[in-house]
């Protein structure tokens, strides 16, 4: 039994909620424990990019930063949407001590922080 | 072509503001990435003749060109680039400085955006019922008179999805709002103050 932490994404919560379904029942039947991020927010989608970077960024981190806390070391995103940003963020966050360091000075306004 | 107060052209502003941003000094001009874009025959100029424009510092053309906004961030192009350069993520920069100075080339997409985040930012979740019905009424509101098939076939649609639990009436809120509202506000303090892109 192998154990992922779970990004299901807003649009999973309702337009695509079958393919949230069959995403949870197939991870059962490869012995995939699924474990939600605990009060997860939306990824931003491609708006927020668009808008301001800084915010899009420290949205996603929030999410990273909640996932960490679960102590299991694979998340796991089924929309590619959503799995971009957590990748994107996560890379960025790892390659550029700027960003780690600006998004982590946002999350710290929230009690929380990432080390990507 | 404009400097900045910085004496920055338009090129190297676009290379600073893009993590990776550099790489474009290094484009080709192959094609490759309009050539595989599936919203390249949408684009008024494909993204290698945007960069080539970009390169050229044409600042209020790139700015205005719908390409950025037709952009579906596939990352097609990204995976296909012979040099690296992060398109997808220049295609957002330059949607951000549109924005930031007004220059769109229209502004339903920006409408869109900003309709999307502003459910983001006060329930945490995105809110499809309420995007679509306030981006409908506030840009194609005549629709119902003009179009009436398509209106009745949305709204045909919307029950079937709404009898199947895939539309939602009201927003979902996450539980722990302030936390987010504290960490957006925070990066928006920094994002002004460091005059980020």
């Amino acid at each position: 039994m192998s154990n992922y932490v779970y990004y299901p994404g807003c649009s999973q919560q309702v337009a695509a909620r079958a393919y949230d379904v069959s995403c949870r029942k197939v991870s059962q039947t490869l012995g995939m424990e699924l474990q939600e991020i605990d009060d997860w927010n939306c990824c931003g989608a491609t708006e927020y990019f668009s808008l301001n970077a800084l915010p899009a960024y420290s949205l996603v981190a929030r999410n990273l930063a909640l996932a960490a806390k679960h102590d299991v070391p694979e998340l796991m995103a089924s929309c590619s949407a959503c799995y971009l940003n957590l990748r994107k963020t996560d890379d960025k966050m790892g390659d550029y001590p700027k960003i780690n360091d600006q998004v982590n000075q946002a999350l710290k306004a929230g009690g929380v922080d990432y080390e990507p | 072509m404009v400097d900045d107060s910085n004496g920055r052209s338009f090129y190297e502003r676009v290379m600073e503001a893009t993590p990776g941003g550099e790489t474009l000094a290094l484009c080709l001009q192959c094609g490759t990435c309009g050539g595989s874009c599936p919203s390249g025959p949408d684009m008024d100029s494909t993204p290698r003749r945007l960069f080539a424009m970009v390169s050229a510092n044409m600042e209020d053309e790139v700015l205005k060109s719908n390409a950025p906004w037709f952009c579906v961030s596939c990352y097609y192009c990204v995976t296909r680039c012979p040099q690296e350069i992060p398109i997808t993520d220049i295609m957002y920069t330059l949607k951000r400085m549109a924005v930031a100075k007004g220059q769109y080339h229209e502004d339903s997409h920006v409408d869109f955006s900003n309709t999307f985040i502003g459910a983001v930012e006060r329930y945490g979740r995105s809110f499809e019922l309420g995007l679509a019905t306030r981006h409908y009424l506030t840009h194609k509101p005549l629709s119902m008179v003009t179009n009436p098939g398509s209106t009745i076939g949305k709204g045909a649609m919307a029950l079937s999805m709404l009898s199947k639990g895939r539309l939602s009436l009201t927003p979902e809120r996450i539980n722990n709002m302030p936390q987010l509202t504290a960490i957006l506000a925070e990066a928006k303090r920094i994002a002004a103050k460091e005059e980020i892109v």
